[in-house]
């Protein structure tokens, strides 16, 4: 069981051969915002929708995105409050899907559990660059912008969260994600929210998309 | 006589399009699994229709990930206070105990506790 939870098959998988991904990528415009208490889902929001084209701060997310009872953020909180702001929000998985992002220039939200599994401690980052050859990813977190996490470190505290990871794009810039069902999820995400103009806007950018 | 019946057929059609379109997004998207996701919200704090507003920019395959457990999923808030806390209280239990025992004569690890029939 120690042998499971030590283990790191992706990082170690994505180390030993990263084509046709670059061996490193860092999105260097990605702004920060060090988190108030318990407020690292805010935050997180904060800076990739800004990123984005939409200026936001943390404190104007608050509202919608944390849950007192909770004491934190819950993650479908994330993805509707990001999709209400007309942004498209297309969730992502696994650190292979992860460095495809961040290659692609794509900051993406995290969820880790920093402490263990009967000690919990849930935390949002935002994960700004992966180097495959030094084994690090760099992650916009808590109080520390671009912070190096070796890349096991952070396979391991990403693992409990279903390696759980949110793009948040202006929404005529797709993901580098390709799987329709995910981006057709976003994208309905948006019509339901009332964000025909956006939802109409994504849809182009993926009819082009075909067409190359 | 036909040519009327398919006529009248065409524009009663499209005039039902028309009404399914123009009915509101909420309408739409409730399902039996959106509202149970709705109650858990509302249970958890959030007001009625902002907890509505969240459900409703899931997509069905992402409410059964993100919605089934509410009370259970994680949320992040990264409360590392309250490891602090947590320490320093069963530190100070633990040192309360042995305070205790002390007195009483079970135990003698502080020079200064006196225990019982001690000068």
């Amino acid at each position: 069981m120690l042998a499971a939870a030590c283990a790191t098959p992706q990082t170690d998988a994505l180390r030993a051969s990263p084509a046709p991904l670059p061996v490193r990528a860092q999105v260097v415009d990605v702004p920060f915002f060090a988190q108030e208490e318990l407020q690292c889902g805010p935050a997180s929001l904060a800076m990739v929708m800004t990123w984005s084209g939409l200026a936001t701060r943390p404190d104007e997310l608050v509202a919608q995105v944390y849950t007192e009872q909770r004491r934190g953020s819950l993650q479908l909180s994330l993805v509707a409050s990001a999709r209400r702001a007309g942004r498209l929000a297309v969730q992502i998985s696994g650190v292979r899907e992860l460095a495809a992002e961040l290659a692609a220039g794509n900051p993406v939200i995290v969820l880790q559990n920093l402490g263990l599994s009967w000690y919990e401690q849930w935390h949002y980052a935002v994960a700004i660059g992966y180097d495959a050859e030094a084994g690090e990813v760099l992650l916009h977190t808590g109080q520390r912008a671009a912070r190096a996490v070796p890349m096991p470190v952070f396979e391991r505290t990403w693992a409990r969260s279903g390696y759980w990871g949110l793009v948040v794009t202006a929404p005529d810039r797709l993901p580098a994600l390709a799987d329709p069902a995910r981006l057709q999820a976003a994208i309905a995400g948006l019509e339901r929210s009332g964000r025909s103009d956006a939802a109409a806007r994504a849809n182009a950018a993926l009819a082009a998309r075909a067409l190359r | 006589m036909n040519v009327i019946r398919i006529t009248l057929a065409k524009v009663l059609c499209l005039v039902l399009a028309g009404a399914l379109v123009s009915l509101p997004v909420s309408a739409q998207a409730a399902s039996p699994q959106a509202d149970a996701a709705v109650a858990k919200l509302v249970e958890l704090g959030v007001a009625q229709d902002e907890a509505q507003a969240q459900i409703a920019a899931l997509d069905e395959s992402e409410l059964a990930l993100l919605a089934e457990h509410l009370e259970s999923q994680p949320a992040g808030g990264d409360n590392a206070g309250d490891v602090i806390v947590a320490f320093l209280v069963i530190t100070g239990v633990v040192f309360i105990t042995l305070i205790i025992t002390d007195a009483v004569g079970i135990t003698d690890i502080f020079p200064w506790v006196k225990g019982p029939n001690e000068r």
